[in-house]
């Protein structure tokens, strides 16, 4: 039995079960694996970006281990109380030996009790659990979590409306039949789709909504829910919790909802199950027999199965309620499928996961928005193109047929803006259909690849997979360098793929070979990102003209100021005016003397400052451009530092003086025109491949343009 | 920070009652307080108090609204002498669900062991109300005593009678450090000189004494002349407290190149280029903070550091005659803004032998083979077969077929 657990993985997954109210009270209906392991969740032994998994040389991961669960519990834990249950504690673990020894039969105690298998799960009684997981009321449509230590039970309960009902009544029929028209044709084939994105909450096909009142037997139950049993490592348990409670518990328990308001269907398998149990009971048959039996008959039970497969190893589960029409309910913690910066020496490693700063998820805003997917990004399937148009088909759903399309006319090489205008297809609804692809993990967004770009072995890849790796390369490329040459050769110094190619006839193969690597997390896309520089030169020549400009001012300003003050009388007067309120006719105050004097000093300290301005500017070499200002070493330059401008976005008043400067520079009209269109691409954190796509324009015109800035253009190339 | 506590119990006649509480009408109404309660208690009645079944252990719930999280650990004391045989209790802690819990955890549980021994000594709870108050305190005072200490002190040291002290402490619950490798080069955060004592574990005090930044773990383990696996234990324990950092070594003959967080030092993040100058930049004139940035965004896969200088030097620019290159790749590595690319070797031939599961020895292959599944850094050989790289090339080449080791950069 153990052996067809699945490893537990980081999920800490270790069990879902079924548990109703019914007429009867509480009933734990099914659970599965029949046996969980109760071991913790396995650690991931690698860090950072290390590869190295072995414990070498004496490990002291045990010794630190154990010295770690004392300073967890601060030393104190509570110490085992031989009075505290004086019969029950012996009891107990008699239990549990014997249930892991033949934990598939039935036997009888010595005091004649009947020990059925099923009804103990961990080391709790399922009579127990069935009353503590049937959250009352309060809980309806609200997380529950509880723990009880080491487990976690997380669960949405569902209960029956006050009205008796599963869900909320249509309003009014006159509305109820306008509405069939319009839903037919979709509620025929559409029953199947994804409730994914649907399922907001219980929207009902009004054809089906009677279904449940047409004489079905409730037997009662007022209440379900499917609960996910976890034992996550305790640093990753709140976020493992929000995850799966967000997007496969609430999800589940919905869906089931769904299926119950409209066939009764949970109440139906439920009674089924828990009759097969009761027979089983009496006739005392394994516990293995019995699974296998309700595993066939229930494909409520097969759901639970199939989920908590798929999820204990992070996958996405496809199951199918066989209500009438079947539902479709596919269910996954989404993740990432790819990695911005690599995990530090002190996080857990992630081997495999490609690293870019290429996100697809990014609106022309700048901000990221998971629902916006970039125009210029094309598809990369993560599987063969063949069999993932066979799953599609196989899936048959409303979305098959355009999803098959999207995959036949999207290439890796290819944006989809470019894919949408060279076959004339509508570039939003395209987006959505490859953003579907992404989601449900056939496919990544990456920057369309091109033979001129350069592409380097990912230092996130993991190499642990090479063995395995080179074999599946050999087999896609028979004729190509083996996989540690070509990785090799790629990573030894970087250079425009295309000149690993031997011949131009091998592009196309080259870069199959390239979508294969990047797929598989080998190689990333080493993107190049700039500033932009402003050399001494450019500085000085922007400060003459400030001062120079100044200079003018405040002369224009002394004249205006000597005009005024030759007619002091006027200035006399207004402040003599100001005084007439007092006294007119009075000499001037010594106060007045004195303000007035000083208001002279000033304006003298103003004049003679000036002139020592005007001076020294007139003292000022004039600013020559020269043809390279990186390599202009003239004297008056050696006390300026080069200046790097941050964020074109935000420029200050004397940046955007440097970009003016700048501009004038270029003799090329291409470059001078793209000067200005161009420089809010030289942030640091916009990949200059981008911009031909993103400005509409040739790859080598651009790059052309590009290499004319160079001098002044901080580069720095990482992925 | 504890928003709440209680002490609740199960009472024959009336079932799951909360008997104190703090603050005063936080978990049940009290005569003369005016307060919204947490949650209602109704509703948490049952994992409060639980079946037997459940008892004795750590358990937590979390109230209908997620806004609550009750922490408690009920225990159930049987003996002949109790009503219906049998004595429930529990001691919980109500704190937000956004609120790390790992620290009251070791609360909980101690509150649970010493208030059982407690009972178990001299019925301190169930006869609460019978025993006269002179010679102990009443348990409404004890939790709001503790839940006072605690928000405010982070510990509590309380006597409760003759026999009885309560002594808690919250310890913040670090992340399992990842383990300690012999190529390592540990680098101190911390004056270790400044908080070490004579108290000390004296394997330890040997291992800080040689941490400087540039030797190697396993060099620290010889000059300590302490074995390696003792060494990586101290080690280890001081990553756990995060008194040390872990670098790569540093080798003229490495190459490192810029990551994307490169960006937030030319943007000046944190005045993080200040704080590089004052810690690469030698004595003598400082440059301006220009060619740092040049520094960092010239690195590349294919440079090494050699070469890097080289390049550096024919540009005009002798960057050694200004900085300590080795602080200035610390500098980097540490605040993430570059990265060692290491250098890997992979055989073919041991990757065909590892798929079909037949580990044969190649032959001519020798010591080294194990090392070339592309899994094995170079610092890895060096450290633990104590050669260099160049003596290591020399050996990888002699595997026979020529040229089936490759050597792939990461």
């Amino acid at each position: 039995m153990a052996s067809t657990i699945p490893p537990i993985r980081c999920s800490g997954l270790l069990a879902v079960a079924l548990i109703i109210r019914s007429r009867d009270g509480p009933r734990f209906v099914f659970h599965y694996p029949p046996r969980p392991s109760t071991e913790a969740s396995q650690e991931e032994r690698l860090y950072g970006t290390e590869l190295d998994e072995s414990e070498s040389e004496g490990s002291p991961l045990d010794e630190a281990g154990s010295d770690e669960s004392d300073l967890e519990d601060g030393g104190y834990s509570l110490p085992c109380h031989k009075h505290l249950d004086k019969e029950d504690k012996p009891k107990q673990k008699n239990h549990v030996a014997e249930l892991n020894l033949e934990g598939d039969d039935h036997y009888d105690k010595p005091n004649g009790e009947h020990v059925v298998p099923w009804e103990h799960l961990f080391e709790f009684d399922t009579t127990d659990l069935e009353s503590i997981l049937t959250p009352s009321r309060a809980y309806h449509k609200k997380k529950f979590e509880m723990s009880l230590d080491p487990l976690i039970f997380v669960t949405y309960p569902i209960h029956i409306r006050e009205d008796g009902l599963w869900k909320k009544k249509k309003p009014k029929k006159a509305k109820k039949s306008s509405k069939i028209e319009g839903s037919e044709a979709g509620a025929g084939s559409g029953e199947t789709k994804f409730i994914e994105e649907e399922m907001k909450d219980v929207i009902l096909d009004p054809k089906r909504g009677d279904a449940s009142e047409d004489g079905d037997d409730h037997g009662g139950m007022t209440m379900f829910n499917i609960v996910f049993i976890l034992n996550p490592r305790k640093d990753q348990a709140r976020e493992k919790i929000k995850d799966i409670y967000e997007h496969v518990i609430k999800k589940f328990n919905k869906a089931l909802k769904h299926a119950q308001a409209s066939a009764n269907y949970v109440w139906k398998e439920s009674e089924m199950m828990l009759l097969m149990k009761e027979k089983a009971k009496e006739e005392r048959r394994p516990m293995s027999w019995l699974w296998n039996k309700i595993l066939i008959k229930s494909t409520l039970a097969a759901a639970i199965r199939d989920v908590y497969y798929a999820i204990s190893v992070d996958k996405i589960a496809t199951v199918r309620f066989a209500t009438k029409p079947p539902l479709d309910l596919s269910l996954q913690v989404p993740i990432s499928n790819f990695l911005m910066s690599l995990p530090t020496s002190t996080e857990k490693a992630m081997p495999g996961l490609l690293v870019t700063t290429a996100n697809p998820l990014i609106n022309e805003e700048g901000n990221e928005d998971p629902t916006h997917l970039n125009k210029h990004f094309a598809l990369l399937l993560l599987d063969n193109e063949s069999k993932i148009v066979a799953e599609i088909q196989a899936d048959d759903t409303d979305l098959s047929e355009p999803l098959i399309e999207c995959i036949r006319l999207c290439k890796p090489t290819l944006s989809f803006l470019q894919v949408a205008q060279t076959n004339a297809v509508d570039v939003s609804s395209l987006l959505i259909l490859a953003q579907h692809l992404i989601y449900w993990r056939r496919a990544i967004a990456i920057p369309p690849l091109h033979a001129r770009e350069m592409y380097i072995v990912s230092p996130n890849c993991d190499s642990r997979k090479l063995p395995a790796a080179s074999v599946a390369w050999k087999k896609a490329f028979p004729l190509a360098p083996s996989l540690p040459s070509f990785l090799a050769a790629l990573s030894a110094a970087p250079r425009p793929f295309k000149t690993f190619a031997p011949s131009k006839d091998h592009r196309p193969t080259y870069l199959d070979m390239i979508a294969w690597l990047i797929r598989g997390g080998w190689v990333t896309q080493l993107r190049t990102f700039a500033w932009i520089l402003v050399w001494p030169e450019i500085i000085y020549e922007v400060q003459y003209q400030l001062k120079s400009e100044a200079i003018e001012k405040s002369k224009k300003g002394n004249k205006s100021r000597s005009g005024s003050s030759e007619s002091t009388e006027s200035t006399d007067e207004s402040s003599a005016e100001k005084h007439s309120h007092t006294d007119p006719s009075a000499p001037l105050t010594t106060e007045q003397v004195a303000e007035n004097a000083r208001l002279e000093r000033l304006a003298d300290k103003l004049a003679k400052e000036a002139a020592e301005a005007a001076a020294d500017f007139a003292k000022m070499p004039r600013p020559v451009a020269t043809e390279h200002p990186s390599i202009n070493n003239s004297e008056h330059l050696n006390d300026i530092p080069p200046y790097i401008i941050k964020d074109p976005h935000k420029v200050s008043h004397e940046e955007s003086l440097y970009i003016a400067a700048l501009a004038k520079r270029f003799t090329e009209p291409k470059s001078k025109e793209c000067w200005t269109k161009f420089t809010k691409y030289f942030n640091g954190c916009e990949a200059l491949e981008m911009i031909a796509l993103q400005e509409n324009r040739k790859r080598k015109e651009t790059w052309g343009i590009l290499m004319s800035y160079h001098e002044h253009l901080l580069v720095c190339k990482h992925w | 920070m504890i928003q709440g506590i209680f002490f609740a119990r199960f009472l024959p006649q009336r079932g799951t009652k909360v008997v104190h509480q703090s603050p005063p009408g936080c978990i049940v109404a009290e005569p003369g307080v005016d307060r919204p309660r947490f949650f209602d208690f109704e509703t948490m009645g049952e994992y409060i108090i639980p079946r037997q079944g459940f008892c004795n252990r750590y358990v937590t719930i979390c109230d209908p609204e997620d806004k609550y999280r009750i922490l408690g650990h009920p225990v159930c004391i049987k003996d002949e002498k109790y009503v219906r045989n049998e004595f429930m209790f529990n001691f919980c802690i109500v704190i937000g669900v956004e609120v790390d819990m790992h620290p009251y955890e070791a609360v909980v549980r101690r509150l649970a062991s010493t208030f059982t021994e407690m009972e178990i000594q001299n019925r301190f709870l169930s006869q609460e109300d019978l025993s006269t108050s002179a010679d102990r305190r009443s348990i409404a005072a004890l939790i709001e005593i503790i839940k006072e200490d605690l928000n405010n002190y982070n510990e509590c040291m309380i006597p409760v009678d003759d026999a009885n002290t309560i002594n808690m402490k919250l310890f913040p619950i670090h992340r399992h450090p990842p383990p300690v490798k012999s190529w390592h080069v540990p680098i101190s955060k911390m004056k270790f000189a400044e908080i070490i004592d004579d108290t000390w574990d004296l394997t330890m005090k040997k291992v800080i004494a040689q941490i400087d930044g540039i030797k190697d773990v396993r060099r620290i383990s010889h000059d300590a002349d302490v074995a390696l696996d003792l060494t990586k234990i101290a080690l280890q324990h001081l990553l756990y407290y995060d008194s040390i950092l872990m670098l790569d070594l540093f080798l003229f003959g490495n190459i490192y190149a810029p990551a994307p967080e490169i960006n937030d030092f030319i943007i000046d993040k944190d005045g993080m280029q200040d704080e590089c100058s004052n810690y690469v930049y030698i004595n003598g004139p400082r440059l301006p903070k220009f060619y740092l940035c040049r520094l960092f965004t010239s690195l590349c896969t294919s440079r090494t550091i050699k070469e890097w200088l080289k390049m550096h030097l024919d540009q005009g620019f002798p960057v050694l005659n200004y900085v300590d290159v080795r602080r200035f790749i610390q500098f980097g590595v540490i605040k993430g803004l570059i990265y060692r690319v290491h250098k890997y070797a992979v055989s073919s031939q041991y990757l065909a032998s590892l798929v079909t599961g037949q580990s044969v020895k190649i032959e001519g292959g020798d010591l080294l083979q194990s090392y070339t599944d592309g899994c094995h850094c170079f610092d890895q050989i060096t450290a633990e077969r104590n050669i260099g790289d160049a003596k290591i090339m020399d050996q990888l080449r002699k595997f026979p077929p020529k040229g089936d080791v490759e050597i792939i950069y990461r």
